[in-house]
């Protein structure tokens, strides 16, 4: 009944935007848009290329995932194995607490902190950055990250662990050899939806990326996502317009992407599971 | 002759004594069964003999066991050399969550000191414990996939690969159906050609069966050892003799 409902309403939300796109995307061509390096908009006669803003999530999208990844497994090893209990709590409270952090005041704090840190440690003209973007997006995405990875390794049932152990497997041999294999599954749903938030998200990225919709060819440029883009031109343009209706073949667009990596890890998911 | 001597050796949980002064002299290659009704300590003083306890919180030793001559309870042994010389066999089967290949080699991958030959050595284990016949095919299919005896056998194996001195087996066949049961321990009767066995059992008639001297454990204490035989025809000791003719337990 509920997957029912959801599979009608990711039809429904599939056939909005590609309703409202369809015209657009007849008329400037699907693959112009997609392959197109220049988003001017609002120029005469408009340019809607949308490779910057895909590369610059992609790499924004890549650059947290290289950072929280590796934190988060970590994280949560220490979390479940290593600290004692009442260090455990505090850590599983201060992260749950960092979860319920609006996006907007983690934008925020990287907007006055980490930005400037990064300009002036790279020595850069700007710190606003696709680097900045992919920290305050790591450290958006590590809270769930950790607390599912968490759960994973901590229901690893006992009597692995001691059948290791009895082997002459010390712990870290242990760790390594047979609690993250037997996570591995729910540390992956942990790294996916992680990876979800990421991608969805928009607010923060759009207050340290600098929003220069070029194709960047370094991390240390300012970027733009596709995410920001709709933020941040959606309230500017006429309704029904090309320039309205290029923001919904962005989601349109936004949409597949999501849909396909949630497609994989589901696959990925179930192929470890047997 | 004795490889295992257990000296004066209590244990705690907390402040709960579980066991009670133990003096015990197991002979090598041999099968030793300790038998007792629940709770009496059994299972605690075969998982002191690796040290497993060790994992358990609140856990506290007094006395020693010496394994080959060294007291394991001194704090400058390697635990985790000791454990590869002594195995161990659960009471359910727990193999990891791995490929049947992966489970065996295990022990090996972790510790491959003299660079044995691992692809042979799983093999050579496999035959040991029969299982393989069945399993040559699918080295790589997860061994979570076998049936419980097989799991069982597999645990037997992924044990002897470590070419230990002594094995444990802590109830090794109780969630095993009889005739899988039966088959295990004509199992365990060929492992005393090479190793000092020692196994815990509820089941009488699986001690009388298997082995050739019996403990029998009560509330802690060390009751009674001796030859099976005496032990099941003509033991010495009141408590024995209602145990073994079940008036409880
Ligand atoms: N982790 C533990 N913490 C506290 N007490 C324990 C613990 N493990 C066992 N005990 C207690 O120690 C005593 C001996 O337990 P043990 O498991 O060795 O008995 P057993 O003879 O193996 O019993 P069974 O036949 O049911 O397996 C029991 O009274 C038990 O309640
Ligand atoms: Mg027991």
């Amino acid at each position: 009944m509920c997957g029912m409902l959801s599979v009608i309403f990711v039809i429904l939300i599939f056939g909005f935007l590609f309703v409202e796109s369809f015209t657009f995307l007849k008329n400037f061509g699907i693959f112009r848009f997609i392959t197109g390096k220049h988003w001017f908009p609002a120029s005469n006669p408009p340019s809607f290329g949308i490779l910057p803003l895909i590369i610059g999530s992609i790499l924004i999208t890549f650059g947290a995932c290289i950072i929280a990844i590796p934190i988060s497994i970590m994280s949560a090893l220490f979390i479940s194995e290593i600290a004692p209990e009442n260090l455990r709590d505090f850590l599983k409270f201060l992260i749950e607490l960092m979860a319920a952090i609006p996006s907007v005041i983690i934008g925020f704090i990287g907007m006055i902190i980490l930005v400037p840190f990064i300009k002036k440690t790279f020595n850069l003209s700007t710190g606003l950055t696709a680097f900045s973007g992919s920290i305050v997006l790591a450290f958006m995405s590590m809270p769930t990250m950790i607390s599912i990875s968490e759960d994973a390794i901590h229901s690893v049932p006992w009597k692995y662990k001691e059948g290791a152990i009895a082997l002459g497997a010390t712990k870290w041999q242990t760790i390594r050899k047979v609690v993250l294999k037997a996570a591995m599954p729910g540390i992956i749903a942990a790294i996916m939806l992680g990876i979800g938030r990421i991608i969805g998200e928009t607010m923060a990225v759009m207050m340290v990326t600098g929003n220069a919709s070029n194709i960047p060819k370094t991390i240390f440029v300012p970027v733009r996502t596709m995410t920001a883009t709709i933020a941040a031109e959606m309230g500017e343009t006429v309704r029904g317009s090309m320039h309205y209706r290029s923001l919904f073949a962005i989601g349109l667009i936004l949409f597949l992407i999501t849909f396909i990596i949630n497609l994989i890890a589901d696959l990925f998911l179930r192929k470890i599971r047997r | 002759m004795f490889n295992l001597i257990i000296k004066n050796f209590s244990l705690y949980y907390y402040n709960f004594c579980a066991l009670k002064n133990i003096n015990l002299k197991i002979k090598e290659k041999n099968i030793t069964a300790m038998i007792g009704p629940s709770g009496c300590g059994k299972s605690t003083l075969l998982r002191s003999i690796n040290r497993i306890n060790d994992t358990i919180k609140g856990v506290f030793t007094k006395g020693n066991i010496n394994v080959l001559g060294k007291n394991i309870y001194n704090t400058k042994i390697d635990v985790e050399a000791l454990r590869r010389n002594v195995g161990m066999v659960f009471q359910r089967p727990n193999p990891f969550p791995l490929s049947i290949y992966e489970n065996i080699s295990f022990g090996l991958n972790i510790n491959n000191k003299n660079s044995i030959n691992i692809k042979m050595a799983v093999k050579e284990s496999l035959k040991d414990v029969l299982l393989w016949d069945d399993v040559k095919n699918k080295l790589n299919r997860n061994a979570l996939n076998l049936t419980l005896e097989q799991q069982q056998r597999l645990c037997i194996a992924r044990a002897i690969i470590m070419k230990p001195n002594i094995i444990l087996f802590d109830e090794p066949c109780s969630s095993l159906d009889p005739i899988a049961t039966q088959r295990i321990e004509e199992l365990i009767l060929t492992l005393k050609k090479e190793y000092t066995v020692i196994i815990v059992t509820h089941n009488m008639q699986q001690a009388a069966r298997i082995s050739c001297d019996t403990a029998f454990m009560l509330q802690g204490k060390l009751i009674e050892f001796n030859k099976t035989e005496k032990i099941f025809t003509n033991p010495m000791e009141k408590e024995t003799e209602n145990y073994i003719t079940g008036r409880f337990g």
